[in-house]
């Protein structure tokens, strides 16, 4: 050994004598290069450090995250004489994230018992201030809320819900969250959190050998990997400000950047930025970040009313959101939380009974389904498209803004059930599409907006922008213009459904047809409309004017410039759904236009009110005229194209509607109202292709389904003073009386009733007890 | 003098002629015809609100809607009406009410409009009188 070494010392030393010689020759200064090379390196990394610090202090001061505006419905309100049925009350409660408990005690919970409900309401900032978390008893009867009392035993008037989150304003990227504070963890959450990510945490710098160490020493005893070596602050830059690749550089700059963070920001602040910043889970192209949101995805609650099993299953899936995704493997969630709270038994943070207990119960993730159906991705793209006029898309996407729409969750819910499950019993395959559109008849809020036949689908959207010819639906523009004309037409003035032949304004001829191919002759105007006869259209509308009825259709609603050809009069213009609600709207509020309104408030993140947006309406019809279309809409319901609807509805309740159906029939369309609700359907193919469906025997079912699930009031009178009721003889357009056959009373502006009598008993019918006993009827 | 003449003779129990009930009717009817109370209860500044009594949801909102409007707190009132309207969306009263924070906004076409709006949803007899002093104030 001696020798050896002896030797090849020897070597060595001979080589160093010659280098030394060599040295002397031409000196070379490795010391002095080493020096410099060390020097240069420590300036490069002092000089990365400052570059790094600069990259730590920028982006963790001031404003981390862009945060996507957050939409909710408008919030469910209780009261005396509410209709809903408890069946919908309850499973609302339930997608809203509320518990079904036996004993109430706690914001977010509930207990039924038949038709009586306690539920203790979450507290909610609204636009309109703080509504505090409270305890009310809510008794039903039938369908009907009869009574709300208080803890005290005191009745009270109304009871607001918290409102249902329907989705966000996302950047390019994704990303949603939903900002906690650290005092809105849930009790457990970050000493589990701790004791499974980073147990040493209020003790280490931002790197922590031991930790390593510990967490290879725990995962050999585990028999599997329960511990990562990252520290949390590792974790958090690695998330925050670096990719996710595995090179030693990487992890040489997230140990600097640990470092950096430590030095500048407190133990808390990176708590709190890594409660907010974790990567929890996926939906589509949505990114969910952060525990608070986190808990919304997966248990539909706010994160600080999460118990203790619940609480472990977030901390558990810190570690792999896909691999341990309690939707798609919830066995692996299942052990893995388990496990989670085996470690907390272990470490004595929670008493193993309580741990016991929690292991016990199941994941308790609400399903897929009901968090693809609680988003409403058509309805959002309208608040979108209103949204864009006030404030910029950068601002949407980035300012945590708060958005409180008008969509009713449960009539949304229901128009979508109809569209769905009527499209599926039309038995046509999956080809037909369809949509809906559904508002206030009142107000003009926007409660509803279905675009695809797929719940929750959010791509093209049908409601907003599939835009199609919309056949007999703008017939009613025509005969109002006549109304508002009593001297020449009433609803029983004879028009003619007469062959017609037009020059369409293009260098041809329009011919249209009726759909039976068969002219009626001489028909009441009332008929022609509730009949839906083309030809009939045709004729007043040119009797009329066309620049008459293009500018009643202006004053219905109707924005788009519509061309003067008299194919319009028949409806080739295509419009979408909406548009076609806004022109129903009008004529549902009894002649007043008014905006069809998705959004009622805007907030900022903060909670200030930035702004609102109000009901303001203009008459643009008077009421005679408007009372006399109403009434021939209903007779569309009783005895025309549209009395499909009374196989769905009561017949006792008046409704009032209109078919349209397009050429080839490609198009079915139906628009309709009842006293509270306007409503547009339509069902047609993406690729324009014929459908087979008329207005009556497709998008009316779409209606009359959806009517027979949601309250539905009768259309009421207008009311209008100059209008007279009288009971006439329709097709001689002359007066009769109650007891003739045929007779039927119908509104007329007065002065413009018929005179002379056409009814039965003509020798009797002008005496003058007949015109007494009259009064009396 | 005259009231006090009234009084003795009531003290007196004087008995009157049948007529004279009739009379008495028929002026009352008169008069309660043409004197229009309610107009000049608020050329008179009483503010308070009619809904005080009402225990329901509608009634509790219009009363926080008048009393937020009269204080000048037109965002609450706003909001307080917005809640009315989704609860009682014919309510004429509710129509009512935003025409009358719109007068108090300056927003004197909107209010004229949500007053023509309430009239259309049959108002009962007061409120129809109270609707149409409104549109004659705003008018004038």
């Amino acid at each position: 050994m001696v020798k050896k070494s002896t030797t090849k010392k020897g070597r060595p030393a001979k080589k160093t004598k010659s280098s030394s010689k060599q040295r002397q020759g031409n000196p070379v200064p490795w010391k002095s290069i080493l020096l410099k090379l060390g020097l240069t390196l420590v300036v490069l990394v002092g000089a990365y450090a400052v570059y790094l610090d600069a990259v730590v202090t920028k982006q963790f001061e001031g404003k981390k995250w862009a945060i996507p505006a957050k939409v909710f419905a408008r919030p469910v309100e209780l009261y005396t004489g509410k209709l809903i049925t408890p069946g919908d009350l309850q499973s609302q409660l339930r997608r809203q994230g509320y518990q079904a408990v036996r004993d109430v005690a706690r914001p977010g919970t509930f207990a039924r018992n038949g038709s009586q409900f306690v539920i203790y309401s979450r507290g909610f900032h609204f636009p309109d201030g703080a509504e505090p978390p409270r305890y009310v008893q809510v008794d039903f009867q039938g369908n009907e809320v009869i009574r709300l009392v208080g803890r005290d035993g005191q009745n009270l008037p109304l009871l607001r819900l918290d409102p249902q989150p329907i989705g966000g304003i996302y950047p390019a990227s994704y990303e949603d969250r939903l900002l906690i504070r650290t005092a809105q963890a849930p009790r457990y959450l970050i000493p589990a959190l701790l004791a499974i990510e980073d147990r040493d945490y209020y003790d280490h710098v931002g790197i922590s050998p031991t930790s390593i160490a510990r967490a290879m020493v725990a995962n050999l005893k585990a028999g599997g990997v329960v511990q990562g070596g990252s520290t949390i602050t590792q974790q958090l830059v690695k998330n925050f400000f670096l990719t996710n690749e595995r090179t030693l550089v990487r992890k040489g700059k997230e140990a600097i950047m640990a470092l950096l963070l430590e030095l500048h920001y407190g133990k808390e602040e990176i708590l709190e930025t890594y409660l907010n910043e974790v990567y929890l889970g996926q939906q589509g192209r949505r990114a969910i970040h952060g525990f608070g949101l986190a808990s919304q995805f997966y248990f539909a609650q706010p994160l600080k009313e999460l118990n203790l099993a619940r609480t472990a299953l977030l901390v558990a899936m810190v570690k792999g959101p896909s691999y341990y995704d309690p939707r798609r493997y919830p066995e692996r969630a299942l052990a893995r939380r388990n496990l989670v709270l085996d470690v907390l038994a272990e470490r004595s943070i929670v008493p193993a009974a309580e741990v016991e207990r929690s292991k016990r119960l199941p994941l308790g993730v609400v399903s897929r389904e009901l968090i693809s159906t609680n988003d409403f991705p058509a309805y959002i793209d309208m608040v979108k498209e209103q949204l864009r006029k006030d404030y910029d898309e950068k601002d949407l996407t980035s300012e945590g803004l708060r958005i409180f729409t008008n969509l009713d969750p449960m009539i949304q819910r229901e128009a979508q059930n109809s569209v769905t499950s009527t499209l599926t019993t039309l038995g046509k395959g999956n080809q037909l599409q369809g949509a809906m559109v559904v508002s206030s008849a009142q107000t003009g809020d926007l409660l509803a907006v279905v675009g695809d036949r797929n719940p929750g689908y959010a791509g093209f959207n049908r409601a907003l922008e599939a835009r199609r010819p919309v056949g007999s639906l703008l017939k009613p523009a025509i005969y109002l213009t006549a109304l508002e004309r009593p001297g020449q037409y009433t609803l029983t003035t004879p028009v003619h459904d007469t062959p017609v032949k037009i020059s369409d304004g293009r260098g041809g001829y329009w011919e249209p047809q009726n759909y039976s191919r068969e002219s009626h002759g001489e028909v009441p105007l009332y008929l022609a409309l509730a009949k839906s006869y083309n030809q009939a259209a045709a004729n007043t509308g040119m009797a009329v004017g066309l620049s008459s009825v293009l500018d009643t259709l202006k004053r219905l609603g109707i924005e788009q410039e519509l061309p003067p050809y008299p194919s319009v009069l028949l409806g080739s213009p295509s419009m979408a759904p909406i548009e076609v609600a806004k022109m129903y709207q009008t004529i549902a509020s009894g002649g007043f236009r008014m905006p069809l309104r998705a959004i009622d408030a805007v907030v900022d993140s903060q909670g200030k009110p930035l702004s609102r947006y109000s009901i303001s309406v203009e008459r643009a019809f008077q009421p005679g005229p408007m009372e006399l279309l109403r009434t021939a809409l209903g007779m569309v319901m009783e005895d025309g194209t549209g009395r499909g609807v009374y196989q769905y509805v009561e017949p006792g309740i008046a409704l009032g509607g209109k078919t349209g159906t397009t050429n080839d029939l490609r198009d079915s369309w139906f628009a309709g109202y009842s006293g509270d609700l306007v409503a547009v359907t339509w069902i047609g193919h993406d690729d324009n292709s014929p459908t087979k469906l008329t207005g009556s025997s497709g998008a009316l079912k779409i209606w009359g389904n959806f009517m027979s699930n949601v309250p539905v009031q009768s259309v009421k009178s207008l009311g209008a003073s100059n209008v007279t009721s009288v009971w006439v003889n329709p097709s001689a357009n002359g007066r009769s009386h109650r007891y003739c056959q045929g007779a039927i009373p119908l509104p007329y502006i007065k002065g413009s009733e018929p005179k002379a009598y056409a009814g039965c008993k003509a020798d009797v019918k002008d005496s003058l007890f007949d015109k007494i006993k009259g009064w009396f009827e | 003098m005259k009231y006090d003449t009234i009084c003795e003779w009531r003290g007196k129990a004087i008995s009157f002629p049948p007529g004279f009930f009739v009379a008495l009717l028929l002026a009352a009817v008169l008069t309660g015809c043409s004197t229009p109370v309610l107009m000049q209860k608020e050329q008179y500044g009483v503010l308070s609100s009619p809904y005080e009594q009402r225990q329901d949801a509608l009634g509790t909102l219009l009363h926080q809607a008048w009393n937020a409007r009269e204080a000048g707190r037109f965002d609450e009132a706003e909001s307080a009406l917005g809640r009315a309207m989704r609860i009682g969306p014919t309510a004429p009263d509710v129509y009512y009410q935003l025409a009358l924070l719109r007068q108090d906004q300056g927003r004197v076409a909107q209010s004229r409009q949500l007053a023509e709006r309430a009239l259309s949803l049959g108002p009962g007899f007061m409120l129809e009188r109270k609707i149409n002093h409104l549109l004659s104030a705003l008018n004038s």
